[in-house]
């Protein structure tokens, strides 16, 4: 078991451009499905900043893991000090697992199909995730590199057509609307920023290609979060103030997108690149529950099994519905996110300056 | 036994097993007992809302084979839509498909006495597209559903291919649910759909055939512009137009210019921008029009499709014309036609007091610059 545990602490190791990458998908998927709705019903038409601004701290944050990644193996450290950090890290993938994956297990039973079994729709996904984490972070990677390049042609398709009828005026004016909650709008949404955390438990190597090294990651942070403030943007001018009742607004905006007339609507596209990077961001996020809890009871098997299982059973008779994930994630649990966005990360990065130092 | 469960084949087992108990994800419904709606209409009286929903019906083969579809439309009354769907639903034994529906028709009896906030159950239903068009029927919803056009086609249909054709033209003020869905939300906000008229006309060939006695043909010309309360006032075809070249991006149709010699151009492209001064209480609305004469002209001895200036000078005097009408027709039914009130507002929010003044749209000057291309 030792020998196994050790395999998989091993299996983590990534190059840069996959780090770029994992960055890539994780910052755009679940930030265009309900977050928009969400977001437009607390600061209204100013969504696109905020969600700007968000992006900006979410992007230096993900710098702040490169940096410590870089320097440090997080899992095979076996340091008791930093079980402390595992425990925390553990509860922050867990709360982010329980109200995301709700999002990606809603959507496909209520969506993509026609009154689907919520129940079956979960042991569907189960299965899949808990084999591909049983993999390993490597491979995980992997996954990501190999389907970023038709994320990333399918995106193109979809900012090439889109036949939407917008008011830019919807925008305006900027700061001036009513009732507008920007506290709320930085706080209230934690659980679904913060997507560098699961990137902690990675080692990050460099790449032989020394441009790709160094121009990956802040490449893909740019091109993400443009994406993402460009896509609020859209919405905004499409929906304006009817943009609170728009549920999974990136199925919605597709619908718009045509080829021609004669091939009609291109949505069932983003249907697909939607569905890849949540269920990888999913992926990403049990990986990391996993490695947490596999630090502290030394076991890759149970920790899936029991991971798995709670969180399966959690959706199944607890969440149920998308609004209690919803209720959940913005109620006291948003505090705990926020304080470990920015917590684990610093001390993580305190560790790797005393980890140095030791060095020398 | 620990091979077998890590071997390819025990891999391929699990996935063949998974596909063949995959159906079970899913809450299966055969096509004969699904409804495939392709048009609604919702029409209000004595405090009931009546739901039409035209539906398909496949017969043995499909088009594919030449034997082509039928459809019928399908009624029940109730307090809201959902109620009148599951009463739909249960009277016919199916279940009702609205991916498919592509336009839904507003009775006059529902834009002026309904409860317009129904319209957001269809927005709000994922299954409903949000290109899905709107209009208002000059009477009943029913009349136009019911309404017996080209054989072959149905009601709904038609009347997609008449408000959304390759170009958008002149004289249509196609709406989708998603823009009217977003100009309602907004309080300072006029909106408008196409309302569709049902004439009798000569059977088609092909009607004739089926020995149709009668045959319908819509007249799509004016526009009704509504508020949370419901119909305001009803655009005749001149103010349709003149309301789509200042707030729609056109590219097609035909505009008359009246005087002692009638003549049209035809309209390749237009774009208007308006522009809100408040100090200067003006409106100003600049479009940017391409045309060509419609018909040739001798100048010099040679043939031409331009404009002679004199033709040109009349040509944006008429368009003034015709907007400075516009806005007077609005005042005159304290409607906002142009949502000049949202348009001032957005770019001055600090004076929301001056500009909500009930008076404020009668004090505004609206000022017209037009900028004619000639191809």
């Amino acid at each position: 078991m030792e020998k196994a545990l050790k395999n998989y602490q091993e299996n983590n190791v990534i190059y840069t451009n996959q780090f770029a990458v994992i960055a890539f998908v994780v910052m755009i998927a679940f930030k265009i499905s309900m977050l928009p709705s969400y977001l437009y019903e607390t600061v209204g038409r100013d969504a696109w900043l905020i969600i700007g601004i968000l992006l900006a701290i979410e992007s230096v944050m993900f710098f702040v893991t490169l940096y410590v990644v870089k320097r440090v193996n997080l899992l095979a450290d076996n340091c008791k000090w930093l079980h402390i950090l595992d425990v925390v890290i553990y509860g922050y993938a867990m709360i982010r697992l329980i109200v995301l994956y709700s999002g990606l297990i809603t959507y496909t039973s209520n969506s993509l199909f026609d009154q689907g079994r919520y129940d079956f729709i979960i042991l569907a996904f189960a299965f899949v995730i808990s084999y591909i984490v049983s993999k390993g972070g490597n491979t995980i990677a992997r996954l990501f590199e190999i389907i970023f390049y038709f994320i990333l042609a399918i995106l193109i398709v979809m900012v090439l057509t889109p036949s939407f009828k917008w008011d830019l005026s919807e925008l305006t004016p900027i700061f001036g609307g009513n009732n507008q909650n920007f506290l709320g709008g930085f706080t209230d949404y934690a659980v679904w920023f913060g997507d560098y955390i699961p990137l902690v438990y990675f080692t990050v190597k460099n790449h032989k290609n020394k441009i790709l090294n160094k121009a990956s990651v802040p490449v893909a942070l740019i091109i993400s979060s443009v994406a993402v403030v460009l896509f609020y943007v859209a919405f905004i001018a499409v929906y304006g103030e009817a943009g609170s009742l728009v549920h999974y607004a990136f199925n919605r905006m597709s619908v718009f997108n045509t080829l021609s007339e004669l091939l009609g609507a291109t949505n069932f596209l983003s249907i697909l690149v939607w569905m890849i990077m949540s269920l990888l961001q999913i992926i990403l996020l049990f990986l990391t529950a996993t490695n947490a809890l596999a630090r502290l009871i030394k076991s890759k098997f149970v920790a899936i099994a029991f991971n798995i299982v709670f969180v399966s059973c959690v959706e199944w008779f607890w969440v149920k519905k998308l609004e209690n994930a919803h209720n959940f994630a913005i109620g006291g649990v948003k505090y705990f996110i926020l304080v470990c966005q920015f917590l684990i990360p610093l001390v993580m990065l305190i560790y790797t300056k005393i980890r140095e130092k030791e060095k020398v | 036994m620990k091979k077998i469960f890590v071997s390819k084949w025990f891999l391929i087992l699990i996935v063949c097993v998974g596909l063949v108990v995959f159906n079970a994800l899913v809450f299966n419904v055969s096509v004969v007992n699904r409804n495939i709606v392709v048009g609604i209409g919702l029409d209000y009286e004595n405090d009931e809302y009546t739901l039409y929903t035209q539906v398909v019906l496949p017969k043995n083969g499909g088009v594919a084979s030449g034997g082509g579809n039928n459809y019928i439309t399908l009624k029940a009354n109730a307090q809201n839509i959902d109620l009148a769907v599951d009463k739909l639903e249960k009277e016919q034994g199916v279940i009702l498909s609205f991916a498919q529906a592509a336009i839904l028709i507003l009775g006059k009896g529902m834009m002026q006495n309904g409860d317009l906030k129904l319209v957001d159950t269809f927005f709000m239903d994922d299954r409903v597209h949000d290109n899905m068009l709107i209009a208002m029927a000059e009477e009943k919803a029913e009349d136009v559903l019911n309404a017996s056009v080209a054989a072959g086609e149905v009601a709904s249909l038609q009347l997609v291919r008449q408000l959304r054709p390759t170009k958008a033209p002149l004289g249509i003020s196609a709406i989708s649910l998603q823009e009217y869905v977003r100009n309602s939300k907004n309080k300072n906000k006029i909106n408008y759909m196409p309302v569709v008229k049902v004439e009798k006309t000569e059977p088609s060939t092909d009607q004739s055939k089926e020995e149709e006695s009668e045959a319908n043909k819509f007249i799509i010309n004016t526009t009704a512009m509504a508020d949370e309360n419901g119909l305001k006032c009803i655009l005749d075809e001149e103010q349709t137009q003149s309301y789509n070249l200042a707030k729609k991006k056109m590219q097609d149709g035909v505009l008359k210019v009246e005087g002692d010699k009638i003549f049209s151009v035809h309209i390749i492209s237009s774009n208007a921008n308006i522009d809100y001064d408040l100090d200067k209480m003006e409106c100003k609305i600049k479009i940017k029009l391409k045309t060509i004469r419609t018909e040739s002209r001798q100048e010099n001895g040679k043939v031409t499709f331009n404009m002679s200036d004199e033709e040109l000078a009349r040509l944006i005097a008429s368009i003034d014309n015709r907007l400075q009408s516009l806005y007077a027709f609005g005042e005159s039914n304290n409607t906002d036609i142009l949502n000049v009130r949202d348009g001032f507002y957005k770019k001055h929010p600090k004076q929301k007091e001056q500009i909500m003044a009930n008076d404020f749209t009668s004090k505004i000057k609206l000022v017209v610059e037009v900028k004619v291309t000639q191809v």
